[in-house]
């Protein structure tokens, strides 16, 4: 008998809110080793299917399909591709360093562990299931977790961010469940798989692809987040804690680029492609706009949001160029955003706890006071702007590719994104600057370097972002093949 | 005569129930009369096994004025299965102590009057069972003696439920007039279109059940009557009644009516959208928490009329799915309102800061009922609004599911003010007081059941499907 692998990653964590459910309230200690070790399950298991996964094959594997509601056609459906392993493991890795990151949090430590845990099954559920109904409760489900875990352990304005963060989420969602139905509805083959209705969407006449399209779209964009969705996650960024702001930069804004290549535009190809022209120019208002909103901010963490949604741009450059460079390039910038921009929101959260700032004006000299946490946040940086030899640079260098051999899209949008790289490396530089030459903030009298515990969670995340820069084929090998199977459905 | 009295067996047996209960009220001792409702959780659970043996065994009972079909089986499971959360909410309460007999035996006759509302065949069966199921609502109502609201609340209640019903009987009264017919598919054959005074007649029963059914500009009663009566009985009045009406609505419409569909399908398309956005934007200011609840129920009934609005087969199945997923939630939430208000009137939603800290448990479940009446999946809410919202595309009611899913997030605004409280808030007292134990696994029944049924739906659908496709 085969081991259900992918119920196991995905249900792993919801064990360990059973377990933490019996120790009694006030052991912390126990429920945060408890909740650790729980989340890292799923990475043991990842690695596992790592192991056995087939890289070459283009069809979906561990598949695990039951009938749930037969009636409708629901079934508990799941099965992985490239793209979905890729994500999976940063998924399963950033969980682990979050929740580490997430011992120093002292209140309420039952729930908030609990919340963590929740928030881990409903994100690696995302990425596992092949249902629309299993997708969507997946998708779901990370929303409560992330309503309380801004709501209650959050900054000063938590409560405005975790309503903002629930009400925006909420509607794109919703209008892709209507999409979903419409789907379901109009391909009328009494299924809700994903694959299936790929083949079904693509049947529909434009005039119909167009609006469940569109649904489809208020989700995911809500999610990346696409301008001018994107004002509820500086908001979620600076009120939430550290290891909330980590999942949410480094997984939950994939998940709108993943549905992108999980169901936007395998089943709506033409629909996608009459939307090109809009969507490159909003990735590239993104690219800009994000970059220059950064270069504005005083607080640190609010520089590393808008440098997200910096960031998330060229996810959707990369889609638009419709090829394998630019595909390849999303897919890539998904991966090392993820482990980047998770870094850096660990960083500004080490640095937060023990200066009580995230004031820019307010550091300043840490390079001579704490190199090594100056120099992981220069080294992240780096990264984050691009610096060939880590990996920021082969996803956008990618993108950029794409986007220059796509013929359907004029080069200056290559140009335009090209030159952000130097806005990137203008507002990341300059807070290195500030942050960590120069003058002794007042705030740094008794700050101290990283500890034995801090490093051991940085430190497979610098391993990973210098293997994947000098490396790429090692990551790109992972998703080439499904990437290259998303463009022959699309082409028909 | 054709009785089959076997196919009202659930019905009989709640009628003796009924009678029994308020008999030994006469005969019995007021300190020994604590075991009333016992048997009545007893007799219930016996009408409800009784109920789904029955599944399958269809027909027309008492002489073809009583049908007991898909439909019927739906509301009786649906309907037994939620008063029993509302007796487990009621033992033992400061309400009920000391009058059991009164106060179970009019709640079994209100319901036995809604089963039969549910299930009648005709005019006259409907307008009997509409007033068993009203009148002894009236009184539990104006139980709690000693508050002064729920007097106030019950004559309020009282004189608009008169009105309503005399606007049914004034319409039925016409319809029969027509055709000289008070079995509803007898009527459908003798009716032409074309009658102008048929509209009279579409309208007041339109007015009368959109009362009881609480459709906007209908629905005003229905804050002070929940607000006035103890939780658990706005409990079965949000949920049981409304489940009853909205089959007599299907009947009478679709059985009698469907010749003339062409004068009310859209007055119910415009029912649901006023109803459920009307609903859903007073329950934003408010402060009471039975006050908002009252309004949460106007919208979820205003979603619900998206399935008569679209008016197909499945969509009817699927829109009685969803009130059986509404009934869930809403039930769920009174009863922790009961809960929170055992030791002493606590009903604004200030009393409920810091729940969480308070009684984790309790707060566990309001979050799981407030996340299901939003629609969170994997909860019942959430099926139920899929499956609703998806029969309103399939039948091309495009605006309709638009509306229910705009509505939706406008609803998150309050149900998770409620959970923001629950959660987010300090708590004035560090303690909760103790609760009965009945209730609190009332409440956590229910808990378990909006969980349950959002993951193990197929039967209910099935039912729901069944009823759906008669009509």
């Amino acid at each position: 008998m085969k081991l259900p692998l992918l119920s196991m990653i995905t249900f792993a964590p919801v064990l360990g809110i059973l377990v933490i459910s019996l120790i009694p309230r006030g052991k912390d200690m126990l429920i945060r080793r408890v909740a650790t070790i729980f989340s890292a399950l799923p990475f043991v298991f990842i690695v596992y299917v790592f192991t056995q996964f087939d890289f070459g094959a283009k069809k979906m594997q561990f598949i695990e399909r039951i009938p749930w509601i037969k009636q409708v056609g629901i079934f508990y459906y799941m099965g992985i591709d490239g793209i979905s392993i890729a994500l999976l493991f940063v998924t399963g890795l950033l969980s682990i360093m979050a929740m580490l990151a997430s011992w120093e949090i002292k209140e309420r430590v039952k729930e908030y562990f609990t919340l963590m845990l929740f928030l881990e099954t409903g994100m690696l559920g995302v990425f596992v299931a092949l249902d629309y109904i299993l997708f969507y409760i997946f998708w779901e489900i990370t929303l409560v977790p992330m309503y309380f875990l801004i709501g209650i352990w959050g900054g000063p304005r938590r409560e405005y961010a975790a309503i903002k963060f629930f009400i925006y989420t909420l509607l794109g969602s919703v209008l892709m469940l209507l999409a979903i139905l419409a789907l379901y509805f109009q391909a009328d083959i009494n299924s809700f798989s994903i694959t299936q209705l790929w083949k079904a969407g693509r049947t529909f006449a434009l005039a119909v692809q167009i609006p469940i399209f569109l649904g489809f779209y208020a989700g995911f964009a809500v999610k990346i987040p696409v301008f001018p969705f994107h004002t509820w996650l500086p908001d979620a960024h600076v009120e939430a804690p550290t290891a909330v702001s980590v999942l949410l930069a480094g997984v939950l804004l994939k998940l709108g680029g993943y549905g992108f290549f999980r169901i936007a535009m395998p089943s709506f190809p033409a629909a996608f492609e009459r939307f090109v022209p809009w969507l490159v120019v909003l990735a590239l208002i993104n690219i800009i706009y994000g970059a220059y909103v950064a270069m504005a901010q005083r607080d640190l963490k609010k520089l590393v949001a808008y440098s997200s949604i910096s960031h998330m741009g060229y996810i959707l450059l990369g889609l638009v160029a419709l090829n394998e460079a630019g595909l390849d390039g999303s897919m890539f910038q998904m991966v090392s955003h993820g482990l980047t921009t998770g870094m850096l929101f660990l960083l500004v959260g080490i640095i937060y706890s023990r200066t009580h700032t995230r004031l820019i004006s307010e550091l300043g000299g840490m390079q001579g006071k704490v190199p090594m946490l100056a120099g992981a946040l220069a080294f992240d940086s780096m990264a984050s702007l691009g610096l060939p030899g880590l990996s920021g640079f082969i996803g956008e260098f990618l993108v950029l590719v794409g986007v220059i051999m796509a013929a359907h899209l004029h080069p200056v949008f290559a140009v335009l994104a090209a030159l952000n790289i130097v806005l990137t490396a203008g507002y990341l530089l300059w807070m290195i600057q500030r942050v960590s030459l120069g003058k002794i903030g007042e705030k740094l009298k008794s700050i101290t370097d990283l500890s034995g515990f801090e490093l051991a969670y940085l430190i497979p995340l610098i391993v990973l972002i210098l293997l994947f820069g000098l490396y790429p084929t090692l990551l790109l090998n992972i998703f080439d093949v499904s990437v290259k199977n998303i463009l022959t459905i699309m082409g028909g | 005569m054709h009785l089959h009295l076997e196919l009202v067996a659930p019905e009989i047996v709640i009628a003796a129930l009924a009678i029994a209960t308020l008999s030994l009220d006469l005969i019995i001792p007021k300190n020994q009369r604590a075991f009333i409702p016992y048997l009545s959780i007893l007799g219930l659970g016996g009408a409800l096994v009784i109920s789904i043996m029955q599944i399958g065994n269809w027909g027309m009972a008492l002489n073809k004025a009583f049908a007991s079909d898909p439909l019927t089986a739906f509301v009786r499971i649906a309907s037994i299965g939620l008063i029993l959360l509302v007796i487990l909410a009621s033992l033992r309460s400061s309400t009920s102590v000391g009058r059991e007999g009164e106060y179970y035996g009019l709640l079994l006759f209100s319901l036995l009057g809604a089963l039969v509302m549910a299930a009648s065949a005709d005019l006259i069966t409907l307008y009997l069972g509409l007033e068993l199921s009203a009148l002894p609502a009236y009184v539990l109502v104006a139980f709690q003696k000693h508050r002064l609201k729920s007097g106030e609340a019950a004559l309020k209640y009282f004189l608009i439920g008169l009105f309503a019903s005399l606007m049914l009987v004034y319409g039925m009264s016409l319809v029969f007039g027509f055709t000289g017919e008070i079995e509803f598919k007898a009527i459908a054959k003798h009716l032409k279109e074309g009658q102008d005074a048929l509209i009279l007649a579409i309208f007041l029963l339109l007015g009368g059940f959109g009362f009881k059914i609480t459709a906007f500009p209908f629905h005003f009663w229905a804050p002070d009557a929940y607000d006035g009566a103890s939780a658990p009985i706005a409990a079965y009045l949000a949920a049981i009644l409304k489940l009853a009406a909205f089959a007599a609505v299907l009947r009478v419409f679709l059985w009698a009516l469907p010749a003339v569909q062409a004068d009310w399908k859209i007055w119910f398309a415009v029912l649901a959208y006023v109803t459920m956005t009307a609903g859903n934007l007073m329950a934003l200011p408010q402060k009471n928490i039975k006050r908002l609840l009252a309004y949460s129920s106007i919208s979820q009934a205003g979603y619900a009329l998206i399935g008569l609005g679209t008016t197909t087969q499945l969509a009817f199945g699927y829109m009685l799915f969803f009130i059986f997923t509404y009934m869930i939630g809403t039930v769920g939430a009174f009863l922790v309102v009961a809960a929170c208000s055992t030791r002493r009137e606590a009903d604004e939603i200030d009393d409920y800061k810091g729940l969480a800290q308070r009684n984790p448990l309790l707060a566990l479940s309001m979050l799981i009922f407030l996340l299901s009446l939003i629609g969170i999946p994997p909860l019942a809410g959430f099926m139920g609004k899929l499956f609703l919202f998806g029969a309103a595309i399939e039948g091309g009611k495009l605006g309709l599911a638009l509306a229910g899913g705009i509505n939706t997030v406008i609803s998150m605004g309050y149900y998770v003010r409620i959970m923001k409280v629950i959660y987010l808030d300090k708590p004035k007292e560090p303690t909760f007081p103790r609760i009965p134990a009945s209730l609190r696994w009332g409440v956590y029944l229910a808990a378990f059941a909006t969980i349950a049924v959002g993951i193990f739906y197929g039967p209910f659908l099935d039912l729901s499907r069944q009823a759906g496709r008669l009509f």
